[in-house]
Order: structure tokens, then C-alpha cells, then sequence
């Protein structure tokens, strides 16, 4: 089911409403059906590999608490083993018979087309990652096994997280579920506003960046300027922050409603004043887990047990940390994020950033101002976005070999007018609701603070206005191709 | 229910909110004209948007949805075709016995044996045009294609749906070039697409509302509470018009923030000039392949004050439709001054805040603008032996 559809917004209210009628017992019946039924509203017959990828884990991390380590070494083993063949299956299978065939080519065979019609099952890479992470850390005794299969089961499955994240730890989310708290108003507003804070940036805001972005990225190379290539790499940085932020907004306002709290997934991530910071503030609960479960085991550093924090150690100049570990982990990162060389290249080149980060801090004493360390950021940061966006890596390649063109930056301007003008005003907007937040809004809410009563209804009548004329699934979320 | 009703404060502030936003939105709503079309919002009062209808039967139409009230009974009928953008369907300051040139030069051809059918669009791009020509071609017997080519056009891109539409349940033919396959691909249609245009018009974006639910069952259920919602709120029903009003609104703004009408000087961009003129090619390759006649113009432009373009773009782009006319040996005409200055108009301000009746109209003219130049078409047609034995 999406997020931005009437379809969810009656089936949150019922279930809410069922929510808080029903008894204890039997919340986390209804969390799981109501779950696979918001599941099955994209594909049913994917329902079936979740709740495999689900009982596997389940009973995997039961056993391995009854066995001698050489067979809970070979239970991790299963474990592992299966959730990533079925993500390689489902998510890489073209990519890596596309690559086959290339290299088959080469060496002068060929090799028939692929017969199959793989669809990737919507959040396999989130839900994988869970069960990863859950397994992983009742391996290493860092997590009592659930018994209660219903709590785990309503914990992968649990629908606000379940397409796009955030990628939670069971210790996290599982307490929160099996605890039953009592009924308060302050989560049910507090949850509203976050749905429609996240609905707002969703249809209002990334819908129609959108427009500008496709229509950018499908200008040949050859008609683009420096300027232009900046500027399309401003818009879609724009689009896919408040895309994916729209996400989780809706995703903690949701997982609100029922008195869940859960931690947040993005802060002002276009503030950072360096890679560290970035990667604090970017898609905080992924960057965690690749720290906790990727990074930090491959340097043999200690683990963390939280999906908070980011990469913010595993970029850290100070604590230094081996250039192996840095390369693999951002691969992987990038690879995750789809199948396509693009990808991989968007991993490598914060590879490369954050190396060059710590060389900088190592051997330079300087300390540089804030305004200009965040301005060199930004640009660093949003020139990663075209990989990101780019079709393939020529057009990767050829954009970037624009921006770095002293004579591009002179060339007639390529897009349509808007698009300089909108990025000028997101990049503002952004700086604007940022120190408003950071500086104004910083001690308390803005309802009960700043805003009159009157100047509230003003502001969130605003909001529903604007979201109510723009709500419409016309597309989908950036990350639900992930 | 007693713990839904024990609401505190800031839940009641969402609540107002809510009701305030709606009441607001049914109070806006309530000020539509539901008969004005869509992409014809930003026309308003200054222009009249007028379809060409010939002894009560439509012979102008917009896209695929009225299609049928032109093209039904026309299987066996050769017909020569007109496209355009909205120069063809709007009057400028309209008197009562004024009709478009769609219908005048009906009338003359049908003297002559032969019918013509036109379709126009507020800003239709030559991508656009490639789409429906084809179709036409496709379909029925055009013997005939006139079609102009605007500078301001040029500055499009994508096709819209509600064109794209006439391919819906048609399948694109083997044989079709590889740019109208790309036209009418997944990207076209989701995204290549800009809804609102230059002139602040608003471009009608049809199916493309439930996109993202393409093959889920969830399409189904939205679609009946989407329906449900329509009969039982006035405001859901008019959501597409709010919206396009917001955005018009913005852009109206934007002009005002930068002191942008009709009269600024509006640059070509390159790779839609391009994408157009490669179209334009297609265009008169598609009628070639069909044994019809291509006839070419550049349309009528005021020359009493500067023009909107640069002067050397748009002195380069006559020059270039002219000799792809050449090229493929089809007729081609310079119609740029056949609309006498006084026969042109005003429109209202497209900046927030100006009033009515403010700027200089460089697309539309008055009803006499249209008789002149359904005159000079018909010269062309008849000098050239258009309708000969062909």
C-alpha cells in the first residue's frame, strides 16, 4: 500500500480505531494481519516470502540459543545464506546476468537472454536487513531470542516500516509492541502531525520537484551547462531528501498513533558541516546498521546496538579505521540501494569523500569556519546525487566531467527556467526552516511556544489545505524501488 | 469511544485546522465555472476559448476525450487535418458573430469537396503533434496535413496524456519511428511532462493521477474511494483544478517576484528546440509515407511591438523551418504578418496582483484576425492544388 493514497488513510484510521478498542492480547494479532493485508495491497503473492523470511528467522534464532556454537555458527550461516539469496535472486539477478553476459561476450560466447520475469518484492531489502540484524544479534548474544512469534512476526512485518524503513532493531521495536500502553492523546496528535508533515513534503513538495528532476536528466549531456548539471543535482538531492524524509515522517507518525516511538531517520542533513556530520544526519538508521553490521565488524572494532548514531564513527578522521573496510562497506551501501553500476559508483565516490576526509584531518591543523565547511559540503554531497539519479554511468561520467569543465560554466543554459529558480528557493527554504528550527524552534513545540493558537490553525490548515489538493498516488517513493 | 472524545488541546488545533482547511477549499471551489476547461484556466476573460462547429456537427476538437464528436463517420471520408495550439481556438475580445478559423476554413473547403478537421491544444509542442498526426494517418484517410510551427511551442516538451490517450488499447505499429515509440513509452507518459506551460496555461495530467498503483490491487480500491469522495465532495471533485490553480497562482507570483508578462524575452532551450524540430521532421515523414500533402507555416505574430524572442533565435528558426520544408519538398508559407496589428488583442495579466485586460497578447487575435488568416490557408491550399487529384 502507499503512503499517499486515500486507500492508506482509511486503513490507518480503521486500524487505529480497532487499535485502541481491542484487548491486549490481541493488538499484535491485529498489527501482523493488518500488516500483510497493507502488504498485499501492492502484491498478495509476495506475502508468502516475507512470512518465509520471517518464520526462517524465527526459528533459526530459537535454536541457536539450544546449540553448541558450531551449529549456531552454521544457523547464522542458514540464515544469512537464504535472506541474501533471495535478495541476489530477486534484486540482482538481472544485474549479475547482464555483467555475464557482457564479460561471456568478451571473450567471444554468447548467452541467451534471461527467461525469467523477476519482480522485486516490495521492502525485500528493508525487511532482509531486519532479519539480518535480528539473527546477527542473538548470535552474538547481544538479543534474547523472542518467543512470542506474533511479536516478531508483527516486528518485521509491522507496516509503517516495512517498504522503506526505518531499518529498526527487534530490541527497539519489539518491547515497544509487546508493552501495552495506555491510550494518549499527545502520540495521536503528535502522529497526525507527523503524517501530515510527511504527506505535505510527499505531494506538495518532492511530487513536483520531481517534474523537474525527469525532465532534467533526460536532457542529452551535450545541451547541459555546468550550471544546469548543478542545478539538477540541487533538485533531485531536494526531491529525494523530502521524498524519503516524507517517509519516514508518515513512518514514526504512524508507528506514533499507536504509542510507538521511533527514532528519527533524518536531520537536516544538508546542514552538515562535514562527511561525518552528513552521515548523522542522512538515512540515520542505514548507516547505522551498515556500521553495526558491516563496518565495525570488518575493522574488529566493538559494535554499537542501536539504529541511531549513523556513520558518524565509521567516518571519524580521529578514530581512523581501515580504507578496506571503508571501500567494501560503502560498495555494499551503494549496491543495496539497486542494481546498476551507477549505484556502485555513488558508494565508491563517498568512499573516496570520506578518505579524503580523514587524509585532510589528519595532516591539516587547520580549523575552517562553519559557513564555508558547510558550503563545501553541500556541494560535495549533492554532486554524489548523479549517480544517484543518472540512468547509467556515462551520463554519470559526462555530468560530472561538465562541473569539473572550466568552460562549461559559460555555456547557454540548457533547462527551463524554473528549474534555476525552484532550486534557489528549496536551497533557501531549506536554510530558512533550518536555523528557524535550530535556533527558534529548538526548546519546545512550536504549538505551545512560538505560535499563537490562532497562528497554529493558521499554519496547519495551511498544510491540510495544500496536501488535500495534491494527495493522489501519482508516484511511488523514491526508496520503494530499494 | 469515550478515549477518542477525552482530546486535548493540540488535537483540537489539528481539528479546526482541519475543518478550516476544508470549508476554505469548499469556499473555493465554489467559484469554479466547472464548463471552462482545464488547460484553458489562465485564458480567462481577456480570451474566449471557442471549439469550430459547422452547421451544429464539431469539426475542432481538443484531444482523444471529445475526439468522437469529430471523427465519428469519417472512416471513408478523405480528410485534411489541422493541428495546432490554442491560436486556433481562442478569440481575442469576442463579438457575437465571431467564429475561429477552423470553422471559416471548414466552410470554404467543403465548397471545394473537401473536410476539414482540426485539432489544437493550449500549447501543443510539435511531440505532441507527431503523436496525433500519427494516429490520424493511422486511422483514417488524410489526405492533407496543415500545420504550424510556433517559436514559443518549441519551448515544450512531452506529450500529454490526454494525447497520448488515442493510443490506449491501439497498438503502436511495428513500422513506426523510433522517436514516436519513445514518445509514447513508460517515460513519456509518467514523467517527460510538465503540467503547467509558459504562459501559465495548465496541461490536463488525465490518468496519470494513480501512477503508482499501475498492477496492484490497491488501483481498484482507490479508484472507488477516489469515485466515492467525488460524489459526496465538491472539493475532492475539483481537486485537479485546485490544484492547477495553485500552481497558476505560483507562477503568477513568480512573475510578480520577477516582473515576468508577455512581453519578456524568452530564450530556446536547446534540447527541447531540437527534440522539436526532429519531430517536425518525423511529422512530414509520416505524411509522406501516407501519400498526403504537407503544408507548413510559420503563424502570425504582432510585429507593433518587440517581439517576446530573440530576435536572432527566432530569425534562425524561420530559416530552419523553411529549409526542412526544402528538404522534403513540401508547401511552405511565412504567415507572420498576415494578421493586421489592429486585429490582435489583450489578455489578462499574468502577473499576481494585475489586474485584467493588462498585457500584450502575442498568441491570440480577434475574430477578424481569424478570417484573415483561414483566407490566406485557403489560398495556399488551393494555389498549391491541395485538393486536386491527389
Amino acid at each position: 500500500m502507499i503512503f499517499n493514497s486515500l486507500t492508506y488513510i482509511l486503513f490507518l484510521f480503521l486500524f487505529v480505531l480497532a487499535y485502541w478498542r481491542l484487548k491486549e492480547n490481541s493488538k499484535l494479532s491485529l498489527v501482523l494481519v493488518s500488516s500483510i493485508v497493507f502488504y498485499g495491497f501492492w502484491r498478495v503473492e509476495f506475502v508468502v516470502l516475507l512470512l518465509f523470511s520471517v518464520c526462517l528467522d524465527y526459528f533459526v534464532a530459537r535454536k541457536m540459543v539450544l546449540v553448541g556454537q558450531r551449529t549456531k555458527r552454521f544457523l547464522l550461516a542458514l540464515s544469512l545464506s537464504s535472506n541474501i539469496g533471495l535478495l541476489l535472486f530477486f534484486k540482482y539477478l538481472y544485474f549479475l546476468h547482464e555483467n555475464f553476459v557482457f564479460l561471456a561476450g568478451l571473450g567471444g560466447a554468447t548467452i541467451a537472454p534471461l527467461s525469467l520475469n523477476v519482480i522485486l518484492p516490495l521492502g525485500i531489502s528493508f525487511y532482509t536487513f531486519q532479519t539480518i540484524s535480528y539473527t546477527v544479534d542473538v548470535y552474538r548474544g547481544h538479543l534474547v531470542p523472542e518467543k512470542n512469534f506474533l511479536a516478531f512476526a508483527s516486528f518485521v512485518t509491522f507496516f509503517p516500516q516495512l517498504i522503506a524503513g526505518p531499518v529498526l532493531r527487534a530490541g527497539e521495536v519489539i518491547p515497544q509492541l509487546k508493552r501495552s500502553d495506555r491510550f494518549d492523546a499527545d502520540d495521536i496528535f503528535y502522529g497526525v502531525r507527523r503524517i501530515l508533515y510527511g504527506l505535505f513534503l510527499k505531494v506538495v513538495v518532492a511530487d513536483n520537484i520531481a517534474v523537474l528532476v525527469d525532465e532534467g536528466f533526460l536532457v542529452p549531456s551535450e545541451y547541459l551547462s555546468a550550471f544546469d548539471v548543478w542545478t539538477l543535482a540541487f533538485l533531485f538531492g531536494f526531491q529525494i531528501y523530502f521524498d524519503f524524509s516524507a517517509y519516514s515522517h508518515i513512518a514514526i507518525g504512524s508507528a506514533r498513533l499507536l504509542g510507538l516511538k521511533f527514532p528519527e531517520n533524518f536531520n537536516f542533513p544538508y546542514a552538515a558541516t562535514d562527511p561525518r556530520d552528513f552521515w548523522k544526519r542522512w538515512h540515520i538508521s542505514l548507516s547505522s546498521w551498515i556500521r553495526d553490521y558491516l563496518y565495525l565488524p570488518l575493522t574488529g572494532a566493538r559494535v554499537q546496538q542501536r539504529s541511531e548514531g549513523g556513520l558518524a564513527n565509521a567516518v571519524n578522521a580521529k578514530e581512523g579505521g581501515s580504507g578496506r573496510a571503508l571501500f567494501i562497506s560503502w560498495s555494499i551501501m551503494g549496491l543495496w540501494h539497486g542494481a546498476s553500476w551507477t549505484f556502485l559508483i555513488w558508494g565508491l565516490y563517498h568512499a573516496c569523500v570520506i578518505f579524503l576526509y580523514r587524509l585532510v584531518s589528519k595532516f591539516s591543523s587547520v580549523q575552517v569556519a562553519k559557513g564555508p565547511s558547510m558550503l563545501v559540503t553541500l556541494g560535495v554531497m549533492m554532486l554524489g546525487w548523479i549517480p544517484f539519479r543518472a540512468t547509467t554511468v556515462t551520463q554519470t561520467l559526462d555530468m560530472w566531467g561538465i562541473v569539473i569543465n572550466p568552460t562549461m560554466y559559460f555555456m547557454p543554459l540548457g533547462l527551463r527556467e524554473n528549474s534555476y529558480i525552484i532550486a534557489l528557493i528549496l536551497l533557501a527554504g531549506f536554510f530558512v526552516t533550518w536555523w528557524f528550527r535550530s535556533k527558534i524552534f529548538s526548546s519546545a513545540s512550536p504549538t505551545r511556544s512560538i505560535f499563537s493558537f490562532s497562528g497554529s490553525i493558521l499554519f496547519y490548515a495551511l498544510l491540510f489545505a495544500l496536501t488535500i489538493a495534491f494527495l493522489r498516488p501519482a508516484t511511488q517513493f523514491i526508496y520503494f524501488q530499494f | 469511544m469515550s478515549i477518542f472524545l477525552s482530546l486535548n488541546k493540540p488535537l483540537v488545533v489539528l481539528g479546526i485546522s482541519f475543518f478550516t482547511a476544508i470549508v476554505t477549499l469548499a469556499f473555493y471551489v465554489s467559484d469554479f465555472d466547472n464548463q471552462r476547461a482545464l488547460d484553458e484556466v489562465a485564458l480567462l476573460d481577456g480570451t474566449t476559448v471557442v471549439r469550430g462547429e459547422v452547421n451544429g456537427r464539431a469539426v475542432h476538437c481538443f484531444n482523444q476525450g471529445d475526439s468522437n464528436q469529430c471523427l465519428t463517420g469519417l472512416n471513408e471520408k478523405k480528410i485534411i487535418l489541422w493541428l495546432g495550439n490554442s491560436q486556433l481556438h481562442s478569440i481575442n475580445q469576442i463579438t457575437a458573430q465571431d467564429q475561429p478559423a477552423s470553422a471559416l476554413l471548414h466552410q470554404k473547403l467543403l465548397s471545394d469537396d473537401g473536410y476539414l478537421i482540426t485539432f489544437s491544444q493550449a500549447n501543443a509542442n510539435l511531440q505532441e503533434h507527431l503523436v496525433l498526426a500519427s494516429f490520424m494517418f493511422e486511422n483514417f484517410d488524410v489526405q492533407a496535413l496543415i500545420l504550424p510551427v510556433f517559436f514559443d511551442d518549441l519551448r515544450e516538451d512531452g506529450v500529454r496524456s490526454s494525447i497520448i490517450d488515442f493510443y490506449d488499447g491501439i497498438e503502436v505499429p511495428p513500422d513506426s519511428s523510433h522517436f514516436l515509440k519513445q514518445l509514447l513509452g513508460d517515460g513519456a507518459k509518467s514523467s517527460h511532462f510538465d503540467e503547467i506551460s509558459d504562459d501559465n496555461t495548465f496541461k490536463d495530467p488525465g490518468s496519470l493521477e494513480m501512477e503508482a498503483l499501475a498492477g496492484s490491487p490497491q488501483k481498484a480500491v482507490e479508484g472507488q474511494l477516489s469515485l466515492w469522495l467525488s460524489k459526496v465532495s465538491n472539493v475532492w471533485q475539483n481537486q485537479s483544478e485546485i490544484r492547477s490553480r495553485i500552481l497558476i497562482s505560483l507562477y503568477k507570483f513568480r512573475n510578480f517576484l520577477f516582473n515576468i508578462d508577455s512581453s519578456t524575452v524568452r530564450k530556446k532551450i536547446p534540447a527541447r528546440y531540437t527534440a522539436n524540430m526532429r519531430a517536425l521532421s518525423e511529422i512530414i515523414k509520416t505524411a509522406q509515407r501516407n501519400n498526403a500533402y504537407s503544408l507548413i507555416y510559420i503563424p502570425p505574430l504582432r510585429n507593433d511591438f518587440e517581439r517576446p524572442y530573440d530576435e536572432i533565435e527566432y530569425q534562425l528558426f524561420k530559416n530552419e523551418v523553411e529549409q526542412i520544408a526544402s528538404t522534403h519538398n513540401v508547401i511552405f508559407g511565412d504567415l507572420e504578418d498576415v494578421v493586421p496589428n489592429e486585429y490582435w488583442g489583450m489578455k489578462n495579466s499574468t502577473i499576481l496582483g494585475g489586474g485584467t485586460g493588462g498585457e500584450l497578447d502575442f498568441m491570440h487575435f480577434q475574430g477578424v484576425g481569424h478570417v484573415f488568416l483561414a483566407e490566406e490557408l485557403y489560398s495556399m491550399i488551393s494555389e498549391n492544388g491541395v485538393l486536386g487529384d491527389h
